[in-house]
């Protein structure tokens, strides 16, 4: 997958948790997860729980830690997804 | 320097089923941290609320403890609660990161969690106060919980002209009149609840007193 693919996707995983719709639709790598897009941290678990069951992968805690924003989000699942090929 | 750590959760925004998924709990609590539970606290508290309870002690931690390394990260299977002792009203225990130790405060209702940190058990100069709010959204809470802490403030020292504001890493600072004081504060919002704890202790109160007068 690209990374574009995987930010579109991301898209989906994210959109429960934030009320800013601007910045869910503006979504680029700098996005954070909590400053710009307002995810309460007590969300955070579940955007991995989620990630995990999207794409068939498990995130271990130090690559969690990791996900703060977009980019971040989707260095770690792309490789993941490479590693489980 | 000292320092200033709270968080609260609202328990309706909580999924019980999720929080009770292996995958999901084992984020949060170490393995040391469930068999605490299961040797003292099981009668005490449901799962769902232990989780929670230590979640927010965490958070309150990494909050404290970002202060002192901005570039901290908030890995809450790296903080490790320690102790739990219940009163009538509150829980108090240890929560240590690496070998820093701090103390929690936290107080678990039918409606939500809250707690915060210290580097002492003694939380008497420690003011905390929750509100439940009308709306949810970010922008609403953050005026919310600070119209919140302004308020305490003027009870507190009437006449003087608090302002809230932001460091540059984000961290919310207490001024009077434009002059920036050495009182740590936090705030912690989640669905309809706001929360500010802050610790004044007579000689930061003196020293800014004393600041102010010299200006």
């Amino acid at each position: 997958m690209t990374r574009e693919e995987i930010l579109n996707e991301l898209r989906g995983v994210v959109a429960p948790y934030t009320a800013n719709k601007e910045a869910l639709k503006n979504l680029n790598d700098q996005t954070d997860l909590i400053t710009d897009l307002k995810i309460n941290s007590a969300n955070l678990v579940d955007i991995i729980i989620d990630a995990e069951a999207k794409y068939e992968i498990e995130i271990d805690y130090d690559s969690a830690d990791k996900m703060l924003n977009v980019g971040s989000c989707i260095d770690v699942i792309s490789e993941k997804l490479n590693q489980k090929q | 320097m000292t320092s200033a750590g709270n968080d609260i959760v609202a328990l309706k925004a909580i999924h019980i089923a999720r929080t009770k998924q292996p995958n999901f709990y084992s984020r949060i609590i170490t393995n040391a941290e469930q068999e605490l539970y299961y040797a003292e606290l099981q009668d005490q508290l449901p799962f769902e609320l232990f989780v929670w309870l230590a979640w927010s002690i965490k958070e309150s931690a990494f909050k404290y403890l970002k202060r002192f390394d901005p570039d901290l990260i908030f890995s809450p299977s790296k903080l490790q609660v320690s102790e739990f002792k219940r009163t009538a009203e509150q829980w108090n225990g240890v929560v240590q990161s690496g070998n820093q130790m701090l103390y929690f405060q936290s107080i678990i209702s039918s409606d939500f969690i809250f707690s915060m940190v210290n580097d002492t058990a003694d939380f008497s100069e420690t003011y905390r106060d929750i509100k439940q709010i009308e709306s949810t959204e970010p922008v609403a809470q953050s005026a919310a919980v600070r119209e919140f802490l302004l308020e305490r403030l003027d009870q507190l020292f009437p006449g003087n002209d608090w302002q809230i504001g932001k460091n540059p890493h984000g961290w919310p600072v207490i001024a009077n009149e434009e002059v920036e004081l050495p009182i740590p504060v936090s705030f912690t919002h989640h669905d309809h609840f706001v929360a500010y704890s802050f610790k004044l202790t007579d000689s930061l109160w003196k020293a800014h007193q004393h600041h102010a007068e010299v200006l």
